[in-house]
């Protein structure tokens, strides 16, 4: 009769601990959710190649500079970025955004962004995508958008240029740096 | 009917109406018969984890769960935890941050950097048991009463291919 009874005991306990949900945590689970967008590059007022004739693409943030700067008809802008440390790219599309004005009512804005490997914005190692945007004149912001697939077989040593030049036309043109002027990726 | 329960019957020698026998019945059937001989007394515990856990964004307001402002690949998150042994005996357990997205890929090359106390722990990160999760590990001792705070920081790839990316921490059984 005892056996009995410690038999039908020991199975209530054991239910018992079935039903209690025995789980490898010890502590409460705490969940932290954020969206991942694509990166943003700014014209900043850096000169990451040292010197004075290329200005900056900063990752994500600039450096704001008081006064435009300029270029005239195919003398191109070149801004430049650090190394970028990737090797692949997903396709995406590219608004490519300029802060700018013109002295002439026909202006035209050409934007070409590009990969280079080492310190000359003229070695082009692979294009990405390029646009232009008119009539440009009075200062506003302009926008250009233009898509890729996806990249592959990028060094990752390789820098992203944003080149803005204007054809064949003498026409003078300043560029603010100041937040405005940008490429703003998201993927297709 | 009413006749029926008029009818006597002869028991021990006297005559009873059936309508006596009805009544008994009902009592006997009402009485709810139970094989407790007392009354029965019972007992409740809420059981809960013996660690408490928390999160933050700015190291100040602690919740259990936090969506961070939206980011760009390129950029590092910034979260703190803390956490405290309510039990009244050491514990000994460890900690786990496993990373989700919404496209279920993500892999340690999303991020660039990741650290716990701004010691670097990329080289831990590892893949978790849900196809298409990272986790990371690590061990966690406290006294009865103890609090530990810790700061994880975590760089996303410049390249990483844009989505809803989910944090879960808790602390497992050793």
């Amino acid at each position: 009769m005892k056996k009995k009874v410690t038999a039908v005991l020991v199975g209530i306990l054991v239910i018992g601990l079935v039903s209690a949900g025995i789980v490898p945590w010890i502590s409460n689970i705490v969940t932290g959710t954020v969206s991942v967008e694509g990166p943003v590059f700014y014209a900043s007022g850096t000169h990451p190649l040292g010197g004075t004739d290329y200005w900056g693409l900063g990752i994500n943030e600039y450096v704001e500079r008081e006064n435009p700067v300029s270029f005239t008809g195919s003398d191109p802008k070149f801004f430049i970025s650090d190394k970028l440390g990737i090797d692949s790219f997903y396709a995406a599309n590219y608004e490519i955004s300029i802060e700018a004005e013109s002295d002439n009512e026909s202006g035209q804005i050409d934007a070409r962004i590009y990969f280079i490997e080492g310190n000359n914005p003229y070695n082009r190692e692979l294009d990405i995508c390029s646009g232009s945007v008119g009539p440009v004149y009075n200062k506003n912001i302009y926008t250009i958008n233009c898509n890729a697939e996806e990249l592959t077989g990028i060094d990752p040593e390789w820098r992203l240029v944003l080149e803005l030049s204007d054809g064949l036309n003498n026409i003078h043109y300043d560029i603010y740096i100041e937040g405005n002027t940008k490429i703003e990726v998201t993927a297709e | 009917m009413k006749k029926f329960l008029n009818k006597k019957v002869n028991m021990f020698g006297k005559a009873v109406p059936v309508f006596a026998f009805v009544i008994l019945g009902l009592a006997l059937t009402s009485a709810a018969l139970v094989p407790y001989i007392s009354n029965v007394v019972t007992g409740t515990v809420s059981v809960e984890a013996p660690l408490e856990l928390k999160i933050s964004e700015n190291n100040s307001t602690w919740v259990d769960d936090i969506t961070f402002t939206a980011m760009h690949g390129g950029e590092t998150l910034t979260l703190y935890t803390w956490l405290i042994n309510n039990a009244n005996n050491p514990i000994n357990g460890v900690f786990t941050v496993v990373i989700s997205n919404s496209i279920n890929n993500v892999t340690c090359e999303d991020f660039t950097s990741v650290t716990f106390d701004g010691v670097d722990a990329i080289s831990a990160c590892h893949a978790g048991a849900v196809t298409g999760t990272i986790e990371f590990d690590g061990t966690t001792n406290l006294d009865s009463l103890e609090s530990d705070y810790d700061t994880i920081t975590a760089t996303f790839a410049l390249n990483v291919a844009p989505s809803t990316y989910t944090f879960t921490s808790a602390v497992e059984q050793p």
